[in-house]
Parts: C-alpha cells; structure tokens; sequence
C-alpha cells in the first residue's frame, strides 16, 4: 500500500532524478507557458530514498517549475521499490503516445529487475505472443546504445530479430551502416540479410565481408544518404549474387542502347527464366502513337536484339 | 529388425476404420513392441503427441483422391506422372527435401485404407483405358517405409490385373522386397534418384549410397526390369563437375543405357519458406546460399546460366555413355530443352506421351 501526503517544496530543494524516469524529456515551451500562467495544476510525486527525496513522475513539471523558481506541489509517497517506483511513473504517463523507442526504454528498465513483464507489455499495447513482442523482446538482447536507433528510425524495429542473432562483434560492424542514413525497413533487411548470406557463405566474419568489400569507404563517400545505401546495396548484391548482377548490368546496357533516343522503356521482367521483354511507351495522342510505331520498327530492325539474351552459355 | 535408413517409430496413431486393414495389421505386428492408440478423440492433434525422441507413425483412413496429377506449373514443362498417394512425409533426412515446406509437421503418414485405393484405382484402369505412367514418389519415398508396411508389394500384386499401367517406384534406399509379387517386369520400373557422390554423403541423410542404388538397379535390370534415374535435385556446389562426372561413371559401371528407361535432370529448385528450415536444420547446407531466383512459377531456383551450365555438363557426359532420347529435363522451359536437349517436349509430341512411349517401349 502506497501513504501519501500533499508536500509543498520550495523551489530549490534537492530531488534527485529516479532511473525510473525513462521516458524523461526536457519541459518545452507550453508547459512552461502553462505553469507560468496557470501554476502547477498536478502534483509531482516523490518518495524518500533514506534522507533524500527522489522524483518518481513529473519529470519535465518539476524542471520548468524550478526554472520558473515556482513552489513545487509534491505527492509524497512510501517508496514501492524500484519495480513498484517504475509502475508508479508508467501509470502516470499513459496518456502519451508510445512509439517504438518509448515502449524499449520502459522494456529496459523493468527487464533489468528480472521478472515476469507481461503485464508491462500489457500497459504498453504490446499483445501476448504477437510479433512485436517477439520484436521487442528481441531488440531487448541488443546492447542500449543501439536504442537511439529506433529514435533516429523506428522502422528498424522488424530487424531485431536479425541482429539479435549477431554477436556484439558483428553489431559494432554493422552499427555505422545502420545509422544516419534512414534505411526503409525492406533495405535495411536487405543489407542485412545479403551481409549475413556473405558471411556464411564463405564462412566470414561481418568484418571481414565489410573490409573486402571496402563498404566503410561508401559512408565517408561525398554522396546523399539514399545514394550510399544505393552504393552499399549495390556492392551487396555484385557479391552475393555475382553472376545474376553481372547479367543485370549487361542487360540494362544492352536494353539502354535498344531504346535509346526513342520513347519506348524496356525491361526483362523474368529473372532470366525467359528471354522475353516487355516494351512500355506512353503516348497522349494519334501522332505521338505514330512516332512510337516509328521508333518500335527501327528497334525491332536494329541488330542490337540479335545480342539478346547475354547468357554466356549461348 | 528395422533397415538401418528407418528409425522405429516412438508411437503409431491409428483411425479407427483402418485397424482391421490388412496394412495395418501388417504394421502392427511388424512393429509389435512399438506403442499404439486409435485416433478417436478429434480434438486431439496428431503433432502434440510425444513420440520419446522419435517419429509419429500415423496409419490414416485417407479420405481424399488417391490418383492425383503431378503438381506442375504451366510457365515448366512437367513430365505429366500421375501419382498413385498411398501416404505423406519421408523417414529420410535429406537437407533439401521439399516435403519439409509442403506438409505442417514431420509426422509420417501411410493411407491405411487400402480396399478405398483399389477401388478408386479399379475405376481409373478400366479396361480399355488410356496407358497410364504412375509413380508412389511424389509426396514421399516409395519405399522406404516398404519393410513395415509392405505398401508396394500390394500394389505392384494388384497392377499385374492392369497392363495398361506402368508404376515407377522411386527411391533413395535399397529395398527389393516387392520385386516377386511382380508378374511382368516390363511394368514396373524401379527409379532411383542419384546425386553427386558428395551431396549424397553430406546431404542425403539416412539413405543408401550411390553405389548400393546402383547395385539394387543392377539387380532389377538382372531380373528384366528396366530401371529410372532422376537426377534430382542437381545441387551447384564447389567442384560438382567431378561430382556429376563421377556419378555418370559409376551408373556406367551398373548399367547399360538400354537398361535404363528415361533418366530426368532437376536442377534445385524450392518454396522460399524451405530457406529457412535449411538453415534451422542444415547449417553446413552451404548450396543455399547460391544464385537462386524467383521463377515464374513462384519457386526458388538456380540463375539460369548456372543450370544451362549444369544441365549442358551432365547431359554431354551421359550422351558419352550412350544416353540420349531417355533424357528428359524436369521442370523446365522450353527453351532450356532446346538449349540442352535441341528439341522441346512439343517436338517429341508432348513429354507425357514421350515418356509414356519410353515407358511402354512403344
């Protein structure tokens, strides 16, 4: 059972902040604006760790109060331990929003004290035996200095499950890559799973795959993020897949040369399955459909299709 | 005494309707210290029983059809077998099998109601029908449950009523056991699937080693049988031309090629999910991690060049031992047979009538 009792505090008394504070964030301008205006509507709370008092919710109230050298209006309570404290400061902070790094940070602190969580996934929207408390609990097993992450790009939640199964040697390979470029979830999965298909093919470490493959000179490369993901990508796949990038290459080539100064697109849709093409043009009137007719006959007539497929088995 | 490719099952699960069928009393008492219970309760799901260590053994009154058409795809020239299904699931521990992606549980399962598969069978070989090629094969060995169930054995017995039926029993183990219940060897064919000697050491958990198929393909040839080689699945591995190279040789060494009915050539191919189980189960499954794309068909599949390369290969080989119109590509476009073979399936009038001719040496 928590006691409680109302305490009125003077603006510059001592309270030290809880660890239980996880979601701790700066007073921004409209609650200070608000508690100049209005003063303090709702009490901090605050229990007594020996002599000392400690903050248990009210985090950024407390900060713009001080700042505003206003009393603080304290609900002081018995001190629940530091399970009970954390329970305290999430009930009271339920109200907000929770993305996917909010509901880690509140994961992390009460997974340290090594008890069941399920009812904390529960506060915090996380479904028993759904995949994100796969996710979660997976993202749990990555070192904390990985959760600014999920803050830079919450869509790197899915991956957890990937880079839990690396080793801490392999994370700190990968971690520069991971970071400040802002991945789309199905490329981050790609860069992740064609480094792992390296590796394990030739059963390498990450840094070694990384080192051949010079990826670290992509990142301080003068280049817009998207184009170093592009370049990582790119370096990837000639590894992983070496033969089918090379006809991927040759094939855009050979198909560029095909439609050039025309208006037709060409592409191989089939993987190489078949050696069929498909020929895309967009026209708006009767003339333009002429042109393109034009433009289809001197491309059928050209000898570059004679070249295709680039099987080097032909 | 079990065969060394099967386990004894930890348990045997039984419908009810089935106890009296003479498979399953056959099984019971081939298996007489093995625990059983009927399957009555319906709530109760047959992957929740502990099997000790070891396998279910289901014996299931099968309520489905049991002649079937091979599952091809239109986009790949499929050999049109038809499959006889007597049961699901294999005992052999092949890191590449495809039943692992296409059943729920690795529960082994034998359709026990064997009075319902000779009834249907009698209505699809009416007199006067079509030859038929069919084969046991597809959705589990066909024989490596054979020493407990003897489930071939029955059914070459019942075909010899039906000359108009050729059955293809196809294999990676060595069991002849069925082989006097036939009366004409001339509609029967015994079909091994080969490999490179590596993958089957490596790969091919449980079964027998290329020489002992060849050795079993002999003795059938011996006693006037023609015999099937499938090349299935060609896996793209370091050094598979030595490996392929030596296969050829040593089927050289057991067979002449008038010996051998049709041979196939199957380049791996695979549901995406199957990556997952090869590398949950099969961590030094290293060919998985080669040049596979999506087909048109959905399934995973090595680049083309790379099995244009594989399959031009091995065919050169068995042309040299003397191979040639028994070759027939599984799965595969047109243009991969024109490529390899020079000549595609509508060129031989279809590859289901080709084989079938092959089969019936018409």
């Amino acid at each position: 059972m928590i006691i409680h009792e109302l305490l009125t505090l003077p603006c510059g008394v001592s309270i030290e902040k809880d660890p239980c504070l996880f979601w701790a964030d700066t007073c921004g301008e409209p609650l200070l604006s608000s508690l100049e205006t209005w003063g303090q509507i709702e009490p901090v709370i605050v229990c007594s760790k020996g002599s000392r008092l400690v903050l248990v919710a009210g985090y950024k109230r407390h900060q713009g109060l001080k700042s505003l050298g206003l009393n603080i209006q304290a609900l002081h309570i018995s001190n629940p331990g530091a399970w009970g404290r954390g329970m305290v400061y999430l009930l009271s902070n339920l109200g907000q929003s929770l993305d996917p790094l909010k509901k880690i940070l509140a994961l992390r602190y009460f997974e340290s004290m090594k008890k069941d969580l399920s009812r904390i996934h529960q506060l915090l929207g996380i479904p028993s035996g759904s995949r994100d408390e796969h996710l979660f609990s997976a993202w749990l097993n990555l070192p904390s200095t990985w959760d600014g992450l999920l803050r830079e790009n919450p869509q790197l939640l899915p991956c957890a499950g990937m880079l839990s199964s690396m080793d801490s040697k392999d994370l700190d390979v990968v971690f520069p890559f991971l970071s400040g470029l802002g991945w789309s979830l199905n490329r981050a999965r790609g860069f992740l799973g064609m480094l792992n298909h390296i590796a394990a093919r030739d059963r390498k470490s990450l840094r070694d795959v990384a080192a051949e493959l010079h990826l670290e000179r992509v990142l301080h490369r003068d280049l817009t993020p998207k184009d170093k993901m592009q370049a990582l990508l790119n370096s990837l796949n000639r590894a992983a897949y070496p033969e089918y990038s090379r006809l991927r290459e040759k094939t855009k080539k050979q198909l560029d040369r095909l439609t050039a100064s025309t208006d037709w697109q060409c592409t191989h849709p089939d993987n190489f399955e078949s050696p069929a093409l498909e020929f895309r043009v967009r026209v708006r009137n009767s003339r333009e459909l002429g042109e393109a007719a034009g433009q289809l006959q001197k491309i059928a007539g050209s000898g570059i299709m004679s070249t295709w497929p680039v099987y080097p088995y032909d | 005494m079990l065969p060394g490719h099967l386990k004894q099952p930890g348990h045997i699960l039984i419908d009810p309707s089935v106890l009296n069928q003479k498979v399953a009393r056959r099984i019971l008492s081939r298996l007489a210290n093995v625990p059983w219970s009927l399957y009555s309760d319906p709530e109760q799901q047959v992957r929740d029983i502990d099997p000790g260590g070891s396998y279910v053994l289901y014996l299931k009154h099968y309520k489905g059809r049991f002649m079937r058409f091979c599952p091809g795809t239109k986009h790949y020239q499929c050999c049109g077998y038809r499959i006889i299904h007597m049961g699901e699931n294999c005992p052999l521990n092949c890191s590449y099998c495809i039943l692992k992606a296409y059943f729920q549980d690795s529960v082994l399962k034998v359709w026990a109601n064997q009075d319902d598969l000779f009834r249907e069978l009698e209505q699809q070989f009416s007199p006067g029908s079509r030859l038929i090629r069919a084969g046991t094969g597809e959705f589990t060995d066909s024989l490596a449950l054979e020493s407990i169930t003897g489930y071939s054995r029955d059914l070459v017995a019942f075909l010899s009523e039906y000359p108009g039926v050729c059955l293809e029993l196809k294999s990676k183990i060595v069991d002849l056991t069925w082989m006097d219940r036939v009366s004409d060897p001339r509609r029967v064919l015994p079909a091994w699937s080969v490999n490179s000697p590596e993958i089957i050491r490596t790969q091919e958990q449980g079964t027998a080693s290329l020489e002992n198929r060849l050795r079993a393909a002999r003795a059938c040839a011996d006693q006037g049988f023609r015999v099937c080689l499938h090349f299935d699945p060609i896996i793209h591995y370091p050094g598979w031309k030595q490996g392929y190279a030596k296969t050829v040789e040593v089927i050289s060494d057991y067979l002449a090629p008038e010996e051998i009915a049709y041979l196939s050539l199957g380049s791996f191919r695979f549901m995406p999910q199957l990556e997952k189980i090869i590398f949950r189960k099969h961590p030094g499954a290293s060919y998985i991690f080669n040049e596979f794309i999506t087909g048109l068909d959905g399934k995973k599949r090595l680049l083309l060049p790379l099995r244009l390369e594989q399959f031009g290969f091995i065919t050169d080989q068995l042309r040299k031992f003397g191979l040639d119109r028994q070759i027939y590509l599984c799965m595969e476009s047109s243009y991969v047979w024109e490529k390899i073979l020079g000549c595609t399936p509508k060129d031989l009038g279809g590859l289901d009538n080709h084989l079938l001719k092959l089969s019936f040496e018409l």
